[in-house]
């Protein structure tokens, strides 16, 4: 992909635990001209007062979370036994009908490209005349449906949207996630948007 | 009178600190998304019983837990 410096986090489509994610350095990088942007004790080259210059060590300062990245690797075997393919044509069915469903009920505006072969398993919405937070807090205590509210963190993004300050309602469909729940949660939307 | 009210934070472990001092003080209170009409903040608030609103504060600063705000509902 010509990609030289590829950082991913492990708590999203690698089904890891939070607090980990990895850095891959292509072959094309002069590591040698990289500075590690932290140094400190790697378990490694005890001998020396210096970090090593030795890949990864170099790049690892500090004690590594040794059991988050155990449960990230368990996550990324499954990802492969299941396969990309298989995991990605379940999300982009789940997120079409997700966003099919969702846009046929008055009031509601989904965000993005509406089409489930060019975006992630991620879908956001707003509902008019209700704040995201009380659509969000709905979904919860009445449905058991779980999603994030707001400006996830990301503002420019909601900038870019239109959607800045109030947000929206983001629900993400994983390779858990079953038809039966795409059908519960556009079911309680219109329950809330029209009682 | 407002039936309930709601704690603002400025980070999520205020939030679950203050959630955990009104329990133990025996006040009804729940952690839910916070309102948009009071903040663009992400995280979580804590609702309350807006006629608790006096001892919840002097609750919260005795623990020494920092709040942002403090709205009616």
């Amino acid at each position: 992909m010509g990609i030289d410096l590829l950082a991913f986090t492990g708590h999203k489509g690698l089904y890891g635990p939070p607090g980990t994610g990895g850095l891959v350095i292509g072959d094309r990088v002069n590591v040698d001209e990289i500075e590690p942007l932290m140094r400190g004790g790697t378990g490694s080259r005890s001998e020396f007062e210096v970090q090593p210059d030795d890949c990864p060590d170099k790049f690892e300062s500090g004690t590594p979370n040794g059991t988050g990245i155990a449960g990230l690797g368990a996550g990324a075997r499954f990802v492969m036994e299941r396969g990309i393919e298989t995991i990605r044509a379940h999300e982009v069915e789940l997120t079409r009908a997700l966003i099919d469903g969702l846009r046929a009920i008055p009031g509601v505006t989904v965000y993005g490209p509406l089409d489930a072969a060019r975006q992630t398993a991620t879908v956001s919405f707003s509902l008019k005349g209700h704040r995201v937070s009380e659509v969000g807090l709905r979904l919860d205590d009445e449905f058991d449906i779980l999603c994030r509210v707001g400006l996830h963190c990301a503002p420019a993004a909601h900038r870019t949207l239109g959607t800045f300050p109030e947000g929206t309602v983001r629900l993400a469909a994983s390779v858990f996630t079953t038809m039966d729940d795409i059908h519960t949660t556009i079911a309680a939307v219109r329950k809330i948007a029209h009682p | 009178m407002n039936e309930y009210g709601v704690v603002l934070f400025h980070t999520t472990s205020a939030a679950l600190g203050a959630e955990k001092v009104l329990q133990k003080s025996g006040l009804a209170v729940k952690l839910i998304p916070t309102p948009r009409e009071f903040s663009s903040d992400c995280g979580m608030a804590l609702q309350f019983e807006w006629g608790q609103a006096v001892r919840a504060r002097a609750l919260l600063e005795a623990a020494r837990v920092e709040i942002a705000a403090m709205h009616p509902l």
